[in-house]
């Protein structure tokens, strides 16, 4: 792992899945495709895609529960599938959903268990236990048995297991999924809070959370990588998908059209639209900059009878991204 | 902090024992099967000391019946308890949600197997304590003429049945309804290993398949070291034949974990829920 850039290296995976029964084969079923990405050491890199694009099953080649049926991937530079062992030992792995605990065990006697499994020793696997309990917040709930944990907590603890050996590779797969709102943003906190030390591979459906803290992403579909890049990157692909909305208490009366090619007229502006409204008007801008259009716009509209009543600017999200390279809405 | 790691070795042993431990923990926490633990064995020499009174036999191969039976039953307890424990331990994983979590660690599949065996082992210890006390009642008499005898015999059934034990477990965890298969081998082998019958009952033709199975020769070590005063000399050979078949059964065992886990990881059914 010393030196290396690349956490992880993933090339033209594919993952096919025979379809039928014991019998009766009935072809096969391409869950991942052609998927190839790299994660920069010390970083958030997110996997972004609808359910069944096939993120699940990457980070399950990942892993090392899947064997790839082509391509190849390297996790802290060993082979998933020649060096599983050596890669199962640098990876830490939050898998989807509510399993993956022993919910008759207490919080602390399933860390315990994990640290033999993964070879600690007796001292490493007390004191390492302590401190992650303390991290996350469930010292006091420590010897209670993990079958009375809400989903939040056992979330929590699902990270203190895959952190529990320090590794420096993290996959976590949907870690927030079926949580609350304020237990989600306990744990994205926590999950921001991981990097530099540990690089983070982050599989989600949750736009928000892929641009809340993912230093690049992936957007994954139909078991293909269709885009990639910063959020920021991303998001600069998209055309028309900047606007300034602005509401103004006067309805532009016999004005709107002048108002209208004069806003149409600044530099960032694609086009405008100024529709009369119950209270007042509403004017649309599509730009390729929100900032130095709602600037220029606001001067302009000063020459003329017009006071605000509000005002709303609109970045494109990753929605609009998957949109526009995917074709179709994310859901 | 700075994680430091065992060696190989030491890492092998303490995953078992910390398998056994949680295979512990996680059964004590059933109401039911603290009840079910002591009576299972007692309910089962019950019925056969019953069938041996009712065909009129008192002694079987020089030992009273009771004392035949308590051996009988001991091994198909430490027999049917590690088989059960080991050869499901994937099965308990993926009953539990845990299959995948397991496979994510690089602990040694075989040291996980083994630790439930050992757990269910001393899990049904204090009911041999229960069944010992009826069978005495009952009339059972021991002579134990060499202590170690009795102990490398019973190591040598606890090995057998956990080699019985590995031999299963990779079939669950290619299929969640390998028990089925279990389920039908487990009739046959209880009679071709003389549990609970005397080996001499068998046809002649049955003979050279009872000497496959690892605990027969185990068991009858067992009998002879605790109810015939026999030495550690004299059930030298029977220990060693029950050894040498258990190691052939590890061996199919270990080559099938390691086959079974690459193929499931191929075709996409290791972690089944």
């Amino acid at each position: 792992m010393a030196g290396m850039e690349r956490a992880i290296d993933a090339e033209h995976l594919r993952r096919v899945y025979p379809k039928g029964g014991l019998f009766r084969r009935r072809g096969d079923t391409v869950a991942v495709d052609d998927i190839s990405f790299h994660v920069p050491r010390g970083t958030v890199f997110g996997l972004l895609g609808p359910n069944g694009a096939g993120k699940t099953t990457t980070i399950k080649m990942l892993s090392t529960l899947l064997i790839p049926t082509a391509g190849w991937a390297r996790v802290a530079g060993f082979d998933v599938v020649r060096q599983d062992r050596a890669v199962r030992r640098h990876l830490g792995v939050v898998l989807g959903g509510d399993r993956g605990l022993y919910g008759k065990l207490s919080a602390r006697a399933n860390l315990q268990y994990f640290g033999n499994l993964y070879g600690m020793t007796t001292d490493s696997i007390r004191r390492r236990t302590g401190e992650m309990l303390e991290l996350v917040g469930l010292t006091e709930r420590a010897d209670d048995r993990v079958e009375r944990f809400s989903r939040g907590m056992k979330q929590r603890l699902h990270l203190t297991k895959a952190l529990l050996h320090d590794p420096p590779i993290l996959i976590l797969d949907e870690p927030t999924i079926g949580l609350d709102p304020a237990a989600a943003i306990d744990l994205r906190r926590a999950i921001a809070a991981l990097v530099p030390r540990h690089s983070v591979l982050l599989t989600t459906h949750d736009m928000h959370e892929a641009d809340q803290l993912c230093r690049e992403i992936a957007i994954v579909d139909r078991g293909r990588v269709v885009a990639q890049g910063t959020p920021a990157e991303l998001k600069s692909r998209v055309s028309g998908a900047r606007r300034v909305v602005i509401e103004t208490h006067e309805t532009l009366n016999g004005r709107a059209l002048e108002v209208e090619r004069a806003i149409g007229a600044l530099e960032p502006v694609r086009s405008v639209s100024i529709r009369p409204e119950d209270r007042g008007a509403n004017l649309t801008i599509l730009c390729d900059d929100t900032a130095r259009t709602l600037d220029d716009t606001l001067s302009l509209l000063r020459r003329y009878p017009a006071t605000i009543r509000t005002v709303t600017v609109i970045e494109p999200t990753l929605e609009d991204v998957f949109l526009s390279v995917a074709g179709r809405s994310f859901e | 902090m700075i994680v430091t790691y065992r060696n190989p070795g030491a890492g092998f042993v303490a995953t078992l024992l910390a398998t056994s431990r949680a295979y512990l923990q996680r059964s004590s926490a059933y109401l039911i099967a603290l009840i079910r633990w002591p009576l299972g064995p007692l309910f089962t020499f019950a019925t056969w000391r019953v069938t041996y009174h009712a065909a009129g036999n008192g002694s079987v191969e020089g030992a009273t019946v009771s004392g035949f039976l308590l051996v009988g039953v001991f091994g198909l307890i430490t027999w049917t308890s590690s088989i059960w424990a080991s050869g499901y331990a994937v099965e308990y994983e993926r009953g539990e949600g845990t299959s995948a979590s397991l496979f994510l660690t690089p602990a040694s599949r075989a040291a996980v197997v083994a630790g439930y065996g050992l757990g269910s082992f001393v899990w049904f210890l204090p009911s041999f304590a229960a069944l010992a006390f009826l069978a005495i009642v009952t009339g059972a008499r021991f002579d134990i003429g060499d202590p170690p005898a009795a102990i490398a015999a019973t190591v040598s059934l606890f090995v057998a049945s956990l080699a019985a034990g590995f031999a299963f477990s990779g079939l669950f965890i290619l299929s969640r309804k390998a028990n089925l298969i279990a389920n039908v081998l487990q009739s046959p082998a209880y009679l071709l290993s003389g549990l609970l019958i005397p080996l001499s009952s068998l046809p002649a033709w049955l003979r050279p398949l009872s000497g496959a199975v690892p605990a027969t020769q185990a068991v009858v070590a067992l009998r002879r070291s605790v109810l015939l005063g026999a030495s550690t000399r004299s059930i030298g050979a029977d220990v060693l034949h029950s050894l040498a078949v258990s190691v052939v059964w590890f061996v199919v065992g270990l080559i099938g974990l390691r086959v079974v886990e690459y193929v499931a990881k191929h075709t996409g059914r290791l972690e089944l829920f």
